[in-house]
């Protein structure tokens, strides 16, 4: 007689692929019950139902109670009982249950790592029943091809890994406790002060992140340069022209700088020495989640959320390793050879991966950081068939830095002359890369900005054609982007390789945040502030990183998992009850900065007409399409009114325009560029804008 | 509490909130290097200041208040803190 075996998946496509493996004849049979899909697999003696979840099927909620806080007593039901959002999941959690019965085996064969090892238990205690988690093994896999999958069938685990469910089960809870409590404290704090209601979300990852945001606009809102001057001459050495630096690179008096251009015009430059120097730039080694999405974001200009979700569905599609991770090494295990064998019969890689199948031996460039769950993220080799343009440029990504971590190094010669002229020392720089190595398959993300030089000798005349000392200002720090946030959280250690890019997203809808250079709103200044004020703590790097290493600690046994939610509480309680005192304070300050922004979010700039009055986006009653209008049109003094497009957002840009003085807006629309265009339909300047685009 | 009055937010002491505090007192500190480098007058240098795309938005906003108080209005007076 046939035993059966409950194989439980993560994710539906993830199922799919992990039965089709696992059966001996690759050709599970597949069924759908109420929706929810699941394929009996046959594999020697045993049947495998595959089933899968939706991601979590269980969240942390609270126990009874009302919408208020502190909170501290919480439970985990099923996702449709925590979030109506998630109705969809009740399904799977009742075809689950149903096909658990009469089951003598469980697998769990979720993603491996923290996230799935949780989603794997929680569905065989809490739907399968307790006896369940005794009895599971735990197939343990980075990618899902099959020889893989059936490589962790063979190898799993007689039990469930859970020291890693431990330390996800805790990371939900402490960060459910400060999510939910601080999320409620400033929610309520602007009903309670002012009656309007907004949801505002804080949690203990997010408000370090948005206090790094806030330092950083702070520094740039109370800067003040300072003058400096740059001495540049310009030399012809054959047909090109050449820049010659000045040995201080900067000069600090407008005298001084006049002074070295008069000494300098017109003369002669003496070539004294020529000093040429030889780098090896080693390759790059292979991604890791943060550096693919950094790398993603400057190459490509993805969003690290944009890139993880390709890399994941590129996962899904066995083309890629698992993406969440954090190493940048590849161990010995993986066939190397057997992935170049794949991508040579890739189109675009032949060429690459056949002059690395001819080496004797393939040793990758290994990266400092480690993961102990999964490899650097690496091509499987399998062949990709149509692809997204997104998950195409990410999957290409992902190859030629594979193929480049197992190449040579680069060599670069630099070279810098030394020239005196009149007594001033001046250097002419030039590098070029003398060896290709690894930027051969990196070559369309790798820029080579070197100049090269002719051919030079010492005691050569060099005629000076233009001495100049352009005024230059010492610049703010620059805002941070999404690429350089990520990595901020990555060096301070806080959030995790899979939620960085979500609590990034999140600070963005909540209206805290906004811009490609990430600057921090008015809104998101005040929440910053009031946290500051009542729970500096949150703020804090210190306590987040501390939380996280003592997860870190459960996962290796250190740390006692209780002791962790005992800490969150003791310093949640302290925290919640100044806020509660401050309540009337935070509330008025929050919401005056919601008002200010929703000012800020229909005013377009200053009338042309009346010049006392706003120009402010208006909808009609009537006809509920929008139109801008002047302020004072309801003092009767001014009836400026001008058509806007219906489609897309409008954002005031701050700028009149040159020719009517009514305010110029952008109009942002999905999949096209930002339309800059002046309000007014009947201005001049509209005879040179797009008139395509012209429909109001 | 006392406001701001130049963003109208809470805290304020002599006059400016936390933020335009500093970015006085970063006014004050460049104007020491802008003068050894350019021999520019504090109003002049205020002027230069509120031109300029570097200056950070609250620097600007204090520097125009400095100004529009300055009795004088002169560009060469001297009205330096």
């Amino acid at each position: 007689m046939t035993e059966r075996v409950l194989v439980v998946c993560e994710k539906p496509t993830a199922a799919s692929r992990v039965a089709q493996a696992l059966d001996d004849d690759g050709a599970p049979e597949s069924f759908s019950e109420r929706g929810v899909p699941y394929h009996v697999a046959r594999r020697g003696k045993l049947d495998l139902i595959v089933v899968s979840a939706l991601g979590h099927l269980f969240f942390v909620a609270q126990k009874g109670g009302k919408w208020t806080y502190p909170i501290f007593d919480y439970e985990w039901v099923p996702s449709h009982v925590a979030d109506k959002k998630m109705a969809r999941t009740r399904r799977f959690v009742e075809v689950i249950g149903k096909l658990s019965l009469g089951v003598g085996g469980y697998v769990s064969a979720c993603d491996y790592d923290m996230e799935g090892s949780l989603i794997g238990y929680m569905i065989l205690r809490h739907v399968c029943g307790e006896e369940s988690v005794a009895k599971a093994r735990r197939m343990r896999f980075s990618t899902l091809t099959d020889r893989d999958l059936n490589h962790a069938w063979d190898e799993m685990s007689d039990s469930l890994d859970f020291p890693l469910i431990e330390a996800g089960r805790i990371r939900h809870e402490v960060d459910w406790l400060f999510g939910i409590n601080l999320t409620r404290a400033l929610t309520l704090a602007v009903k309670n002060a002012t009656g309007f209601y907004k949801v505002l979300s804080v949690g203990r990852v997010q408000g370090p992140t948005l206090n790094f945001i806030k330092e950083r606009e702070v520094e740039i809102q109370t800067f003040v340069p300072t003058p400096f001057w740059l001495i540049k001459a310009e030399v012809r050495l054959g047909r090109k022209k050449f820049a010659l630096e000045h040995e201080a690179s900067r000069i600090h008096s407008d005298s001084k700088a006049e002074k070295i251009v008069a000494e300098c015009e017109g003369k002669e430059g003496d070539l004294k020495e020529l000093e040429t120097a030889r780098t090896e730039l080693p390759p790059l080694p292979p991604f890791s989640l943060g550096d693919l999405q950094r790398e993603a974001y400057y190459k490509l200009r993805y969003s690290p959320r944009t890139t993880l979700r390709a890399a994941e569905r590129l996962y899904l599609g066995a083309l890629i390793s698992y993406p969440r991770t954090s190493s940048q090494r590849l161990p010995p295990s993986i066939d190397l050879r057997r992935i170049l064998e794949g991508l040579r019969e890739q189109k675009g890689y032949a060429d690459f991966a056949s002059r690395l199948l001819g080496k004797s031996s393939l040793r990758p460039w290994q990266g400092k950081k480690d993961d102990p769950a999964h490899p650097a993220i690496h091509p499987t080799g399998k062949k990709p068939g149509r692809l997204e343009k997104v998950d195409a440029r990410v999957y290409d990504l992902i190859c030629r830095r594979f193929m480049a971590s197992l190449e040579r190094s680069a060599v670069r010669e630099s070279t810098r002359a030394t020239v005196d002229v009149n007594g001033h020392v001046f250097h002419l720089k030039g590098s070029r890369l003398v060896e290709e190595g690894w930027t051969e398959v990196y070559g369309p993300y790798f820029r080579d900005n070197g100049v090269v030089l002719p051919a030079l000798k010492i005691g050569r005349k060099i005629p000076i054609r233009k001495v100049e000392a352009p005024r230059r200002l010492t610049r703010p720090p620059p805002r941070l982007n999404p690429g350089s946030l990520l990595a901020l959280m990555e060096r301070e250690g806080i959030g995790t390789k899979a939620t960085r890019s979500d609590i990034i997203d999140t600070m963005f809808k909540r209206g805290y945040v906004d811009g490609r250079e990430i600057g921090v709103t008015d809104l998101g200044l005040t929440v910053v502030e009031s946290l500051d004020r009542i729970v500096p703590e949150i703020l804090s790097v210190g306590m987040t990183r501390k939380l996280e290493e003592d997860i870190e600690g459960i996962r290796t046994g250190e740390t006692n998992a209780d002791a962790v939610v005992e800490e969150a509480i003791r310093v949640l309680g302290p925290a919640l009850s100044g806020f509660k005192l401050n309540e009337e304070s935070i509330g008025t300050a929050i919401n005056e900065a919601l008002l200010r922004a929703s000012r800020k979010g229909v005013t377009l700039g200053a009338c042309p007409v009346c010049e006392t009055g706003e120009i402010q986006i208006i909808t009609s009653k009537q006809t509920g399409k929008r139109f801008a209008g002047c302020t004072n049109y309801f003092q009767g003094s001014c009836d400026a009114s001008y058509p806007l497009p219906q489609k897309g957002k409008i954002q005031a840009t701050g700028r009149k325009c040159s020719v009517c003085g009514a305010p110029r807006i952008t109009v942002l629309r999905r999949r096209r560029r930002p339309w800059d265009l002046c309000i007014n339909i009947g201005c001049p300047s509209k005879k040179k804008e797009n008139p395509a685009d012209g429909q109001m | 509490m006392a406001r701001c009055s130049l963003c109208h937010r809470e805290g304020s002491e002599g006059g400016y909130c936390g933020y335009h505090r500093d970015a006085h007192a970063n006014l004050v500190a460049a104007y020491e290097a802008w003068r050894k480098s350019t021999e520019l007058s504090w109003n002049a240098f205020l002027e230069e200041v509120i031109q300029t795309k570097e200056v950070g938005g609250w620097a600007r906003d204090v520097a125009h208040d400095l100004l529009s108080n300055d009795q004088w209005g002169n560009k060469s007076s001297n009205n330096f803190p």
